[in-house]
């Protein structure tokens, strides 16, 4: 999984950061699985549409929906860059285990 | 989409809306003259302002001035009244369209300011905004209906008391003007600001500013208006005086069409249906207990604002919006003062606003929707 672009997300509300993730593809079960090693992972795929949210504490929280190419996360503004380079490391780790599996 | 975000701007917009500006579109003004200070009936900009003057109950649309919205016209009222080392009372349940222009004359310290608070559910007394006169007191700025609970301040209640001691009274009916009666003369309202794109079913960036006749205020700009253009300084005729450059002229024909749809409906109806959504909705969320609702229904609210225990209000949004295809907004709404003394300060609350093309059906959607959030 590769990040295309990161663009903030604007608005009125709260302290947090907020930002939108553009991936290169759609995200998918076994990527929101992946995720489930990195943080607390809560799933809800009951929903009309399958939802996920990851928390690493500290760092950050990804949300988004199952099938789709985008997520928002929400980076603590204490440590932005580290959250970023956090989350960027974790992607970066699902395709090696992605090339693992397609070899 | 189930949209239910009406408070921050409608959705749909009624088909005569559509075919008014499509219409202008088609067959806009080519004649030489510049719009809207002939009192021809083919002028469809001083149309508008007729239709506004009636809408809001003043026999003079001349002093009716078109802005991009509410926000300008909360700027040309504010920056354009003599203020200088005056003191001004505000709300608590403010948006920041008012609470930044005055935050800025008071960080300039041309004026002295007074917010006078609300209550747990937004309320403002307003006997505490007469107990805050003083004897330098320039101006009472107040809003009509929150954005966060639709809470109203009686409009009338405030003027008698402003009239009495001479002090011009700003209203921002910026929420209200389509779903409540205002009336400006019966209610000696000296200064109006609307917004065309809420409850007026207007196109977003029109909106406007009445003046009262005894009121002066400097322009916001100055520049060309089409008309005297032999004078090197701005003439002083209403409505040019304050209206220079282009007109926003589909914004001002999409308006007269929203107008003309809120006449025909009639105000009362128009609440009563907003109204009758939003209690069912209040009814429905009141039995769940992580939902805490924010405000009351007795002054009968056309908008809700709540918060989920133990979730983000931003996260709720978020998941109603990608998993269920349901627009609400979530946050502060602009208006954090009142969040603090709601107590939902500083993560804000989710809020519904339904318009009059909501259904129950669609209520009963999100209700739903909430229904799964809560359990998780």
């Amino acid at each position: 999984m590769k990040i295309l672009q990161i663009t903030d997300v604007p608005d009125c509300f709260n302290t947090s950061l907020t930002k939108e993730i553009l991936f290169d593809q759609p995200v998918t079960k076994d990527y929101i699985q992946y995720l489930g090693q990195h943080g607390q992972l809560d799933y809800y795929a009951e929903f009309p549409r399958p939802f996920y949210k990851l928390q690493k504490s500290g760092y950050y929280i990804l949300q988004g929906v199952e099938g789709t190419d985008t997520a928002r996360v929400i980076l603590d503004r204490t440590r932005v860059q580290e959250a970023l380079q956090n989350l960027t490391e974790m992607l970066i780790g699902f395709i090696v285990i992605d090339h693992s599996i397609s070899c | 989409m189930i949209y239910l975000n009406n408070a921050a701007t409608s959705f749909p917009k009624p088909s005569s809306v559509h075919q008014a500006v499509i219409e202008y579109l088609q067959n806009p003004p080519l004649q030489q003259e510049r719009m809207g200070y002939s009192k021809s009936s083919s002028d469809r900009v001083w149309k508008c302002r007729e239709k506004l003057a009636k809408f809001f109950g003043t026999q003079h649309p001349e002093r009716i001035i078109f802005t991009s919205g509410s926000t300008e016209a909360l700027n040309l009222a504010i920056f354009g009244l003599d203020l200088q080392s005056g003191h001004v009372i505000t709300t608590a349940i403010e948006h920041n369209s008012v609470i930044r222009p005055l935050k800025k004359l008071e960080y300039s310290h041309i004026i002295e300011l007074t917010i006078v608070p609300c209550d747990s559910a937004g309320y403002v007394d307003p006997a505490d905004i007469a107990q805050a006169i003083r004897p330098n007191t320039k101006a009472i700025v107040f809003n009509h209906c929150s954005n966060v609970t639709g809470s109203c301040i009686n409009i009338s209640s405030v003027t008698e008391i402003a009239n009495a001691k001479k002090i011009p009274v700003l209203v921002d009916v910026s929420q209200s003007a389509g779903t409540l009666a205002i009336d400006i003369e019966k209610d000696h309202i000296d200064l109006l600001a609307f917004t065309g794109h809420k409850s007026l079913y207007g196109l977003p960036g029109i909106g406007g500013l009445y003046i009262a006749p005894e009121i002066h205020l400097k322009p916001l700009k100055v520049g060309g208006t089409g008309i005297k253009s032999e004078l090197l300084e701005q003439p002083q005729d209403m409505p040019i005086y304050y209206e220079s450059g282009t007109l926003n002229l589909p914004g001002i024909v999409s308006l007269a069409a929203g107008i003309d749809f809120v006449m025909e409906q009639g105000i009362e109806e128009i609440h009563h249906r907003k109204y009758t959504l939003i209690r069912l909705l209040y009814e429905e969320l009141a039995r769940m207990p992580e939902v805490r609702l924010i405000g009351n229904l007795s002054q009968e609210p056309t908008l809700l604002s709540f918060q989920i225990q133990g979730k983000e209000p931003g996260d709720v949004a978020y998941m109603l919006d990608t998993c269920f295809d349901i627009a609400v907004r979530s946050g502060l709404h602009c208006a954090p003062l009142i969040h603090q003394a709601l107590g939902t300060y500083p993560r804000g609350s989710i809020r519904a606003s339904p318009s009059y093309f909501t259904t129950e059906e669609e209520i009963m959607t999100l209700i739903h929707a909430i229904q799964k959030i809560v359990t998780l």
